[in-house]
């Protein structure tokens, strides 16, 4: 499960958004596994100097998402909302990292 | 306020939009007939992604001298559907069609360089 | 505009949802069917209605008809605990041929045991029960009676030609209580605009008979049932009503209790008033209205008596189906033992479900 130790800036921004519009309450999006996907995604830009993104194209909902890293398309990946409308990729964390590490034709 | 480069000029045709995860939430640019605009994917409704809803007409109506009701089915590909439960927006405004004072959160786009820049 | 209702998370309670269908593709349903009907379904010959449900695909359409599917969809994605699975078949009652509704029921109710109640072990079932001929019902109820996690039957209360509180139906509420079968009203908005009230006909758009025919269908259960005294000849019968809404129904108690202080020698074997009859039903929470003033929503439930008649309910997959989160909204204001009872207790009471 993610450390919650260290809360990026914008996570009391999103959940007070959620809460002005009377929305169930907010968490970043996460995967299957439960880890937040903005620790991994740090995690591996700052280990490896690179850029991952998450990005529908022309997607309309549930259409699979693409993860994007240095601009290059690695993989398609799974997604839906939860009950809270919160985003879950249908993915566990580790399964991510091998993935963009392919992408980047680093060893894990 | 923070900018981000969400994609280029060349890569988002007018009809098109991209939806991209930015500091933990999703937003999505749309062009609409050359022009960009950005909101946050969340529903006001219950939460659901309304951003990547079908875009569609809709029914207009107005009455007429004699009381009638004419219907008439326009705004092709203007109109932005939740796909959760069907609420309506204007994809142009991001209001909503049913909800006075309902409105898509929505986010400033410019274009600098070909680069396509959404301001949170 | 700042909501600031304090909503709970659901994550931290055991859901029960009381109102789960499944969309059963026609072909699957064939394989449960003896000739002749197998080959009227197989070749498309269905009932249906022309209502355009999914505003052509503007709406996103769940399609779900087996237990991975519930556990992925609503189990793990909305966070239900415990569905109460109904087969679903919605026009059942506009069927004018008895013996084919019963077949068609009857393979809608194998298909749910083996799909789907019988596949995992947190999945209940409530079998669909025909109307059009009462010893096809009871046959139906005969059959499914004894089968482990069948927690109920689900009675579409519209298209007969009386309501079904009518003495012509009791054989049917005497196998539910041998049984031990709750039963799960449940309406459907289009049956009525084909049956009555005649001036449905005049209605032609699907918001129009969508609203009124869910209400409708329910309203008028109840008021056959006490007309008929159905809760005095069958006491160990529990009686649910699913997706009519619930904002009504305190108004429905008190106008009956005003009507039987005056008319009380119309319903003689009454021992008690009818408020206090529909005070021991249960309801199903969905569809919840929407007030501009979500403290209306809070009078309503107060009304109502939420925390000992409401149950939670989601209507997964349908398109008209409520988020868990839609009702937590108004579980805030009530105390942990009460959100409980809402979330699951009612439930388990009501239908009595072994978890």
């Amino acid at each position: 499960m993610s450390n919650k130790g260290a809360q990026p800036e914008w996570w009391e921004r999103n959940a007070t958004l959620k809460e002005e519009m009377g929305l169930p309450t907010y968490e970043p999006p996460r995967f299957k596994d439960g880890t937040h996907t903005h620790e991994i995604v740090a995690e591996l830009e700052e280990t490896h100097d690179c850029d991952v993104r998450f990005v529908g194209f022309d997607t309309e909902y549930p259409d699979d998402w693409t993860a994007v890293v240095n601009g290059e398309h690695v993989a398609s990946v799974g997604r839906h909302r939860d009950s809270n409308g919160n985003t879950v990729f249908e993915i566990e964390s580790s399964a991510f990292k091998e993935m963009v590490l392919d992408g980047l034709e680093v060893d894990s | 306020m923070s900018e981000h480069i969400v994609t280029t000029v060349d890569e988002l045709n007018p009809g098109e939009r991209i939806t991209i995860q930015i500091e933990g939430r999703e937003i999505t640019v749309f062009n609409v007939e050359g022009t960009y605009r950005a909101y946050t994917n969340w529903c006001p409704h219950q939460s659901g992604p309304v951003c990547e809803g079908q875009l569609s007409g809709t029914w207009e109506a107005d009455l007429d001298e004699e009381k009638k009701i004419n219907f008439e089915w326009g705004r092709e590909d203007e109109i932005l559907n939740c796909p959760w439960h069907g609420w309506e927006y204007d994809v142009e405004t991001g209001k909503c069609l049913s909800r006075e004072g309902i409105k898509l959160p929505q986010h400033e786009v410019t274009v600098t360089d070909g680069d396509v820049v959404v301001t949170l | 505009m700042a909501k600031t209702r304090y909503s709970p998370q659901l994550s931290d309670y055991t859901v029960v949802d009381t109102d789960v269908h499944l969309r059963i593709p026609k072909e699957k349903i064939a394989r449960y069917l003896d000739e002749p009907y197998k080959r009227r379904v197989e070749q498309g010959q269905f009932p249906t209605d022309s209502w355009d449900r999914y505003k052509s695909g503007r709406i996103e359409k769940g399609d779900v008809h087996t237990a991975e599917g519930l556990r992925e969809g609503l189990c793990e994605q909305l966070g239900v605990d415990h569905p109460v699975v109904n087969p679903s078949m919605p026009w059942l009652p506009r069927i004018p041929e008895g013996d084919y509704a019963a077949a068609i029921a009857t393979a809608y109710n194998k298909y749910l045991l083996d799909h789907v109640v019988d596949e995992d072990d947190d999945f209940f079932g409530i079998a669909q029960i025909p109307t059009q001929n009462v010893d096809n019902a009871v046959d139906e109820i005969e059959r499914v009676g004894n089968e482990s996690n069948i927690v109920g039957l689900y009675i579409i209360p519209m298209g007969t030609p009386e309501p079904l509180g009518n003495p012509r139906y009791d054989p049917i509420f005497d196998a539910a209580e041998k049984y031990d079968l709750t039963i799960a009203f449940h309406p459907h908005g289009t049956i009525s605009a084909i049956d009555y009230p005649k001036q449905y006909y005049g209605f032609n758009k699907y918001i129009s008979v969508h609203t009124l025919g869910f209400v409708w269908g329910n309203m008028q259960m109840i008021v056959s049932l006490i007309e008929q005294g159905i809760p005095v000849k069958f006491p160990n019968l529990t009686f649910t009503f699913l997706e009519g809404d619930t904002s009504w129904v305190p108004g429905l108690m008190f106008r009956l209790n005003k009507e039987y202080a005056a008319r009380r020698d119309e319903l003689p074997f009454l021992e008690k008033n009818p408020e206090d009859y529909i005070r021991e039903f249960y309801f199903a929470s969905q569809p919840l209205g929407e007030p501009n003033d979500g403290r209306d929503m809070d009078h309503l439930l107060e009304a109502l008596d939420a925390p000992n008649m409401l149950m939670f309910s989601s209507d997964y997959p349908h398109w008209d189906f409520d988020s868990p989160n839609e009702l937590s909204k108004y579980l805030g204001k009530l105390d942990e033992e009460e959100r409980k009872q809402i979330l699951s207790k009612n439930a388990v009471d009501a239908f009595g479900l072994n978890i």
